[in-house]
């Protein structure tokens, strides 16, 4: 593990100086000459003096607070360790705060995936799916069943039940052939 | 006879001779079977290979056609033909029942000669469904394929099979029935068309006479026909809401019977749209389109989110079946060349993932014979391959960049976006949300403590096993970076299918066959006049 | 005048049955052997059949027109000495294991066949009536032919009365056609005057109920369940086939020749046709038995023929062209006819081997892996279902095709989506029947008993229809040549 991170060190190093400004002590803004021909030059219009000044203040303010955090952390953790806790209790809110990471990952639990998975399961999966779509389908299957069973009992086995089908159903044919109210032009069996 | 003449043929009926060879055999030698039905399986498909040469890129229309008259009255007609869509179709059928064999080595032990002859025989109507040309073959090969998928389920599945085959069956029958009674109205009407001299069920010829105006369709006769022909469709695809045979279909049958079921009989039904429904009902399709991409939206997202809660890992990856094949049925109904062949180009990414999920899914079940995912876990500690081939399998599904679910999902959403911005906003969701269910899925599967005792001895993935997978794998990976190999011979046919649904559409006349980064709109170049033509606004579309 | 030697051919295949109906009459007593009458009855049987062929070759109408010879009765001729000789060979065994006579079964068949060729060839009204009752007592007698059996009794009895209810139906209509025609003769029934004649109508209808209650049609068809379960099943096999064929034979017969009956009939069939599809189909679907479970689909099957009937209306109507259009819409029935007959045989033939002694196991559940048993039978009796079922690469499947084809030609597509819902809905039972034979295990009683044996009467038969099944189903062209040609009625 150490070798690969004195490797990252040295290579930091290295990476920063490439593209150190060119108003700095060795610095050769090697790195905005190397994209120069994508991005336009080093050299644009305006006012040069006030650049460099903000660029040495952002650089400066930067440095200064990485140093003070690093001084800071040397005299909490190593130098003074019982004052941590004693910050942790007077400061308490706001440590438990960003202990858990401002609870952004609570927050879209909450809002987002359990709001979400309840509603996959019961509304969609139970609800739609099991209940909905396939209680349709199997319901047409039992109700056609229960049709079919239904239709056992004209079979009573009762020869002369059987002979008063026999002369319903003449009737009916007479009937139909006789007596159909759109005369002999047969409209709905038709679709042009 | 392999040249030209007769391929298509030899392609459809050389497993049903292999079929016929293993019904001859003793059923007790269960090595010896298997390793015909590989052989057969194997050689079919490097026949399949061969039909590559025979569809040069670029061009439309049919090739390597046979013709035999076979009945005379109505005349039906033996009619073959491979275009540059149903020719990778056709490769990934051929495809997949070698691996569907290798997978089911170990697993069916119990009357074997029987699973592989169905498995052949199933083959057999599949490979018919995608070369027929004539509406009867097709028919008829579409209703054939039922019944060995229906065996498959049922004979040699889990707990719940016969309920799961019969409504596999009595679902898809359903649908089809009805597309009987379009095709016979198809026919009539060629017949009236041409007072009863050339009434034909061929498909060229119909699709001839309804463009050149011979036969008038009333634009209500249209839609029914298009819905006759669509819901039979809808139901194999399967579009939300006739999906519900899926998932107990594809949990109930074994490892090989849904491979094939998810990488191949699926795809009939997106082909059949492409096919039939476009081509031959343009109005219709057209009218159509709005409800059909809202359900196909639904389809993306309802699949997905139902996914995620599964507690059934093959359930899981059935409802993910649900899901990926929305997106091609969105491409479809984009009537936009790039969503067209990206939706081709899904369909067949979505069968080698999803058969390879399937595979894996089946690995585990072979392990420790359950699909409940509470009872993995930690499973990278005692199978690392297996996991590793897992997590490769599942990115390729989510649609990584550099994996061929990429670019079936951005093809249908770039093509989407371009007719429809809204669309493509909802359908992208579905990429997101199917990242959810399997990632998800994965890490309570495979990362983690072991949580249960049984899982700390698995054996990792054999070496049969890691043939098939790395096989797989490697078509992944192949189909992700290199998939101008396929998209330059579906491109042409892809835009000949839209042609006839918007034909006044002539900036994409000039459409590229392939999607080069030079195409890709330069950035920040104001002058409207350099906007790339891809891009259109929906004044220029004239939509709406 | 008296009859000459022509109209002897004409009804020679009639005569050769009835003919060797009676020798093995009246060799019974003398001779001890029972293979020779099955085997005289298989000669018979074929010797009538090829008598078809000459009957065809003399066409023309024979005794100054009550029969006419033509390519339509040829078809029904030869599909009925089909029937004839394959029930004799699968009742052979059936009749051996139940101790049955053999001489007096053979003789009422072939009375049967004879009764059924002259009803397909008759083109007068009391013709017809005589090949009725021909056929329709020697099935009476054939029903209640095991008469130890309760059921069979009741069977024969429950056939033979309602039976005889529907042919009075049929007599009176007979009746009253000749009062309002002045001719009991179909050629002579065309004139105009008639399609305004109710008492005509009237004579219609009733010839109309009285063959409606032979072929199961809904709401006559309450008798099919009972009787084709209680009779021997060879004989069911019969009933299936053959009677419903000539039945329909002379339908279409009345159809083509009487003009106003098309006129009439229409509704009458849209309605017939779409209650007894769903009596048929809905009726099965609580079945366990799989004899009455066959009936009940045969109830469906007369349905979707109905549909084609409908059709035939229809078009010859002349809304659609007149009867020229009506060809195909002949053919859809008799090429339905034909593959239904096949299936149905090699079906109940089946059904009549497993059942046992005594018919004892006709029950589903005696069906339970049958695939692992016997597997060469179940995929014989799959091919059956899958036939009735519609599936294509079967004969059933053009069938239904031919059907649908005739509906859509004449705009009928109500009636064509409640044909396609029915075999959805016929497609689960016989699914049924395929999924406890191949997706169960035996019992264990079962699978310790022998296997049921096969003698070689029945394999030829079983290898004769599933073969013709998947025959056609793949070639139909020969048949529909024949069938499609214009002049099918002789005129």
């Amino acid at each position: 593990m150490l070798a690969p991170l004195m490797i990252l060190a040295v290579l930091s190093i290295v990476g920063g100086w490439l593209a150190a400004p060119a108003f700095l002590p060795g610095g050769t803004d090697y790195f905005v000459r190397f994209l120069q021909p994508v991005f336009g030059g080093v050299e644009a219009a305006g006012a040069e003096a006030e650049a460099h000044s903000l660029e040495l203040w952002l650089a400066g303010v930067a440095v200064a607070t990485a140093l003070a955090g690093a001084l800071f952390a040397y005299w909490l953790y190593l130098k003074r360790p019982e004052k941590a806790d004693g910050l942790v209790r007077s400061l308490k809110p706001a440590y438990t705060t960003l202990l858990n990471k401002y609870y952004v990952d609570e927050l879209y639990a909450a809002v987002v995936v359990k709001p979400l998975l309840w509603i996959s399961t019961v509304v969609l999966w139970k609800g739609a799916d099991v209940a909905g779509i396939d209680g349709a389908v199997n319901g047409i299957a039992s109700g056609t069943t229960s049709i079919g069973d239904g239709m056992r009992h004209t079979q009573s086995g009762n020869t002369r039940s059987y002979a008063v089908w026999v002369v319903a159903g003449a009737i009916v044919v007479i009937a139909v052939i006789f007596f159909w109210p759109f005369g002999f032009k047969p409209v709905i069996g038709m679709v042009r | 006879m392999l040249h030209g003449g007769h391929l298509l043929s030899v392609l459809i009926f050389f497993p049903a001779v292999g079929a016929l060879a293993l019904l001859l055999l003793r059923g007790d030698d269960h090595k010896f079977i298997r390793i015909i039905a590989l052989i057969v399986s194997l050689a079919e498909f490097i026949f399949s290979l061969l039909m590559v040469r025979s569809v040069p890129i670029g061009t439309t229309g049919y090739h390597l056609e046979e013709f035999l008259k076979w009945i005379n009255q109505p005349p039906i007609n033996y009619h073959l033909g491979v275009d540059g869509i149903s020719l990778f179709l056709v490769i990934l059928t051929t495809f997949l029942t070698p691996i569907s064999i290798l997978a089911s080595w170990k697993s069916i032990e119990h009357r074997v000669k029987e699973f592989f002859v169905m498995l052949l025989m199933l083959e057999v109507g599949v490979v018919g469904v995608f070369l027929s040309l004539d509406l009867f073959l097709f028919f008829l090969f579409w209703e054939v394929m039922l019944i060995p998928m229906a065996l498959l389920i049922g004979i040699w599945g889990h707990e719940r099979r016969v309920y799961a085959a019969v409504k596999f069956i009595l679902y898809t029958m359903a649908g089809s029935i009805f597309m009987l009674i379009g095709i016979i109205w198809l026919y009539n009407a060629t017949g009236v068309a041409t007072n009863w001299t050339a009434a034909t069920f061929d498909l060229p010829t119909i699709q001839l006479m309804l463009q050149n105006g011979s036969i008038a369709l009333g634009s209500r006769s249209e839609m029914l026909l298009f819905l006759a022909f669509f819901v039979a469709f809808a139901i194999k695809v399967p579009l939300f809401p006739l999906h519900t045979w899926l998932p107990d279909a594809h949990v109930e049958a074994p490892t090989a019977g849904s491979v094939m079921l998810a990488g191949v009989l699926l795809k009939m039904g997106t082909y059949g749209m492409i096919r039939f429904c476009l081509p031959l009902f343009p109005e219709a399709s057209r009218r159509a389109a709005g409800w059909v991409a809202v359900l196909a939206i639904i389809g993306i997202i309802y699949g997905a989110l139902v996914a995620m809660v599964q507690p059934n890992l093959k359930k899981l990856v059935a409802y993910s079946s649900v899901s990926h094949l929305g997106f091609v049925v969105l491409g479809i109904f984009a009537f936009h060349n790039i969503s067209m062949q990206g939706a081709v180009y899904q369909m067949l990414a979505h069968g080698i993932s999803t058969g390879a999920l399937f595979l894996l899914v089946g690995m585990l079940y072979d392990r420790r014979h359950t699909f409940e995912i509470s009872e993995f876990g930690g499973l990278a500690t005692p199978m690392p391959k297996l996991a590793a081939f897992f997590l490769f399998v599942a990115l390729s599904s989510l649609g990584l960049p550099m994996l061929n679910g990429f670019v079936g999902e951005y093809l249908v959403l770039l093509g989407t976006y371009q007719r429809h911005w809204g669309w493509a906003s909802w359908a992208a969701l579905g990429v997101i949300l199917s990242a959810c269910y399997l990632l998800w899925s994965y890490q309570r599967v495979f990362f983690g403590e072991i949580t249960r005792e049984k899982n700390r001895t698995l054996p990792d993935a054999s070496t049969r096993e890691k043939w098939i997978l790395v096989t797989m794998a490697v078509v992944t990976l192949w189909m992700g970076i290199g998939s101008t190999f396929i998209t330059t011979r579906t491109a042409a046919a892809s835009q000949d299918v839209i042609d006839q649904v918007e034909p006044q559409r002539p900036y994409e006349a000039a459409a590229p066959n392939v999607i080069t980064p030079s195409r890709i709109p330069p950035q920040a170049k104001p002058d409207s006049r350099n906007a790339s033509p891809k891009i259109m606004t929906t004044e220029r579309l004239g939509l709406r | 005048m008296l009859p000459r030697a022509i109209d002897a051919y004409r009804v020679l295949p009639e005569l050769v049955w009835c003919g060797f109906g009676v020798l093995v009459m009246l060799m019974q007593p003398f001779v001890r052997s029972r293979h020779f009458f099955s085997f005289l009855a298989m000669i018979g049987t074929l010797a009538g059949t090829a008598a078809s062929v000459t009957a065809a070759m003399h066409a023309g109408p024979g005794f100054g027109g009550l029969v006419q010879s033509d390519s339509f009765s040829f078809f029904f001729r030869l599909l009925v000495g089909a029937v004839a000789f394959l029930v004799v060979l699968a009742a052979a065994p059936y009749l051996e294991r139940e101790r049955l006579p053999f001489a007096e079964f053979y003789s009422l068949l072939l009375f049967a066949a004879a009764g059924m060729g002259v009803l397909a060839s008759a083109q007068e009204l009391l013709t017809a009536f005589i090949g009725l009752e021909m056929s329709s007592i020697s099935s009476y007698i054939l029903a209640g032919y095991r008469r130890d059996s309760l059921k069979s009794g009741e069977s024969a009895m429950k056939y033979f009365l309602l039976g005889s209810f529907a042919t009075a139906f049929f007599l009176y209509g007979i009746a009253l056609v000749y009062g309002s025609s002045g001719t009991t003769m179909l050629t002579k029934m065309g004139s105009p005057e008639l399609l305004h004649s109710t008492l005509f109508e009237l004579g219609l209808a009733m010839i109309l109920i009285g063959l409606g209650f032979k072929v199961a049609a809904a709401p006559f068809q309450v008798w099919t369940p009972d009787v084709y379960e209680g009779a021997p099943t060879p004989v069911t096999a019969l009933f299936s086939a053959g009677p419903k064929a000539a039945a329909f034979a002379l339908l279409l017969r009345i159809f083509a020749t009487v003009p106003a009956a098309t006129h009439f009939w229409f509704w009458a069939f849209w309605a017939l046709a779409a209650l007894t599809m769903f009596a048929g189909n809905l009726g099965a679907l609580v079945q366990t038995n799989v004899k009455r479970l066959l009936a009940y689909s045969s109830i469906a099957h007369a349905g979707y023929i109905l549909v084609a009937f409908a059709a035939v209306t229809s078009m010859a109507r002349g809304d659609e062209g007149g009867s020229a259009n009506a060809g195909p819409a002949y053919a859809a029935v008799l090429f339905y006819l034909m593959s239904y007959a096949l299936v149905k045989l090699g079906a109940f033939t089946i059904v009549s081997q497993l059942g046992g002694a005594g018919e004892k196991n006709l029950s589903l559940d005696d069906y339970a892996g049958l695939s692992q048993r016997q597997p060469w039978v179940a995929a014989a009796l799959s091919v059956y279902l899958l036939s009735l079922l519609g599936l294509p690469v079967t004969a059933g499947f053009f069938g239904k095709f031919y059907i649908f084809k005739a509906a859509v030609n004449s705009h009928l597509l109500w009636l064509a989506v409640l044909m396609a819902i029915n075999s959805v809905i016929g497609a689960y039972y016989y699914l049924r029947v395929i999924v406890v034979m191949y997706m169960r295990d035996p019992s264990t009683e079962a699978s310790a008993a022998a296997p049921v044996g096969f003698p070689l009467t029945v394999s030829f038969v079983l290898a004769f229809t599933v073969v013709g099944t998947l025959y056609f189903g793949l070639f139909p062209n020969q048949v529909l040549n024949f069938i499609l040609q214009p002049n099918l009625l002789g005129h």
